[in-house]
């Protein structure tokens, strides 16, 4: 028989005489890889979001008084060529903004259809050169006479910057945090399976075994739990994932006008992030566990 | 070949072995006597590198071990053959895979063992057992079983610690028996042990030692004033060769007439096969554990 087939065989076996550790291990690290995956899925998705709408920041949309003429209009627009740092000055009127909504839209376009009227206002797209006159232009335009609203996207993809490295710092102190328990978890698992068979130990360790003949097959019992458990987080984490993008994926399309990632795409990153950690645990925490019964 | 160069190792204030110097030539066979405490686990424990010499050479098959790396340790051991007191068989595991679990922890091939295995165990008289757990055994058969298993592996030194310490003397001449055919086979034996019947009867060589240090080392007899062991009140090891019939005699007629005897002597005789059954019935009589 292979050394790895042997060990392998080892490691199941001692694992049936400790199923329900071995079993409150696989739980527990399941657990805390479904927390982290959620964690993950939902910075994937605010980074897509982020990244989508970045590429406007130089754009700022200003937004004319409804109704108002097109003295106003003509008069808004010169203002806004006066002001230092703009490059170009576009208008959209309320049926080119009508037909571009329709067209983001896509297939929920018809929607738009039946208004009674065109809800949208006439606009500007002011485009600038840098971020400082974006800055200055998204400040001095709301004192421009006939200007309603000004629409920023700085504000927006800052906001959004900030969530996603809130996000990316909570799943980082979660997952240290995580990983320790689920490192003491295995290591108090597998530290049970090496008492139960210390007499064994102490016996190989007699009859010459190497140091690795004796790890090995609670490391590999270690590897087969962080398996099991990254097989099931990830199939745990699809599942709650497509139920939420079932439940609000078209609400956050229609919304945010922003797609969210298909589980699909994010299945294969997640079983390969889950596997990384759920082995790396099991060898960690069998390896502690077992150090101080090698000094025989 | 096992040589001791001046070895002296303490356990802080303790003394474990000092200024120890000893020569076991291969094929040896050597006892290692003396009173509890004295530095014979250290010297055991010297030898598998369980523990370090504070300073002095100790010499295995030609290389000082203790000049070689912890991770070579494995290898020295796989030269030893252990026989422990307490025999230390896997309850979970028969006699033939126990005595295979030797072969595996080396990694040998499962041709070999199949080879290997049935062999040794018709060596130590034990092949009918081979599928036996060791709770099916008697104290003496699950020796067997732990000599088999330090000899599977082909050691060039059997190291066996107090291997009778749990065994009857009748049983215990069996066992001793059965390491003189190993050690006339060609392996070093070395054995610690407190039994001074054995180690008298044996007429082999002797290496005492007390405090730390070696006190003699020469063929015959045990040397010491016998420790205050656990022993029978009454002891009558193999009485072939101990006690002549009419002492025996004598002793039946003590233990006869004894009958208010209080509980937990202990006297053992030798398969009484061949001998007077009303022997072992006048023991019984007396209140006496007899044992065979």
């Amino acid at each position: 028989m292979s050394r790895v087939g042997y060990n392998v065989k080892q490691a199941f076996s001692q694992m049936g005489r400790n199923k329900g550790m071995y079993f409150t291990s696989v739980l527990a690290i399941t657990a805390m890889m479904l927390i982290l995956g959620l964690f993950f899925v939902a910075f994937m998705n605010v980074n897509l979001f982020a990244s989508s709408i970045e590429k406007d920041y130089n754009v700022i949309q200003i937004y004319i008084e409804d109704g108002g003429s097109q003295e106003v209009i003509d008069s808004v627009g010169a203002e806004l060529r006066k002001t230092k740092g703009v490059e170009k000055v576009e208008f959209v009127s309320k049926a080119d903004a009508m037909e571009s909504l329709k067209k983001k839209w896509g297939d929920n376009g018809y929607l738009l259809e039946n208004l009674p009227e065109n809800p949208l206002p006439d606009s500007y797209m002011v485009y600038v050169s840098d971020k400082d006159s974006a800055n200055s232009v998204a400040a001095a335009a709301p004192a421009i006479k006939g200007v309603n609203d000004v629409v920023y996207y700085r504000d927006t993809i800052e906001k959004l910057a900030q969530v996603s490295h809130f996000i990316e710092i909570g799943s980082l102190v979660a997952m240290a945090f995580l990983v320790i328990v689920s490192i003491i978890i295995v290591a108090n698992t597998i530290k049970l399976t090496v008492f139960n068979r210390e007499k064994e130990i102490s016996i190989m360790k007699y009859l010459g075994a190497t140091n690795w003949f004796v790890r090995a097959p609670f490391i590999w019992g270690g590897i087969i739990v962080g398996v099991i458990s990254s097989v099931i987080a990830t199939g745990l984490t699809y599942f709650i994932y497509t139920k939420i993008v079932g439940i609000i994926g078209s609400d956050i399309m229609r919304i945010l006008s922003v797609s969210v990632i298909p589980a699909e795409q994010l299945t294969a990153t997640l079983l390969a992030m889950f596997l990384c950690l759920g082995i790396g645990i099991g060898v960690i925490g069998s390896a502690i566990s077992i150090r101080r019964f090698l000094n025989v | 070949m096992i040589v001791f160069n001046n070895v002296t190792k303490k356990y802080g204030n303790n003394v474990g072995l000092i200024d120890a110097s000893v020569h076991i030539n291969n094929g040896d066979f050597v006892f290692l006597v003396g009173p509890s405490g004295a530095g014979k686990t250290t010297f055991i424990r010297l030898i598998l590198k369980e523990i370090e010499p504070d300073s002095g050479k100790i010499i295995l098959a030609g290389k000082d071990i203790t000049r070689i790396r912890k991770s070579q340790v494995p290898k020295i051991r796989q030269k030893i053959g252990m026989v422990f007191q307490d025999f230390r068989l896997l309850e979970k595991k028969t006699v033939y895979e126990n005595v295979a679990f030797a072969m595996e922890v080396l990694h040998k091939s499962r041709k070999e063992i199949k080879e290997r295995v049935p062999y040794v165990l018709e060596l130590v008289d034990i092949a009918d057992k081979a599928n036996r757990y060791p709770d099916e055994l008697s104290a003496g058969e699950q020796q067997r079983v732990g000599i088999a298993r330090a000899l599977v592996n082909k050691p060039r030194v059997l190291i066996c610690d107090e291997p009778t310490g749990n065994l009857d003397p009748i049983t215990a001449m069996d066992i001793m028996r059965l390491l003189e055919k190993i050690n006339v086979r060609g392996t070093t034996v070395l054995m610690v042990t407190h039994a001074k019947d054995i180690v008298d009867k044996m007429n082999k060589r002797v290496v005492a030692i007390d405090h730390g240090r070696i006190v003699r080392d020469e063929e015959g007899s045990y040397g010491f004033v016998q420790q205050s062991e656990p022993e029978p009140d009454l002891y009558v090891p193999g009485f072939t060769s101990f006690l002549d019939p009419d002492e025996l005699r004598a002793v039946q007629a003590q233990v006869g007439r004894n009958s208010e005897s209080p509980k937990g002597r202990t006297i053992a005789v030798p398969d009484p096969v061949g001998y007077d059954d009303s022997l072992v019935d006048a023991y019984l009589d007396g209140g006496e554990d007899v044992y065979e």
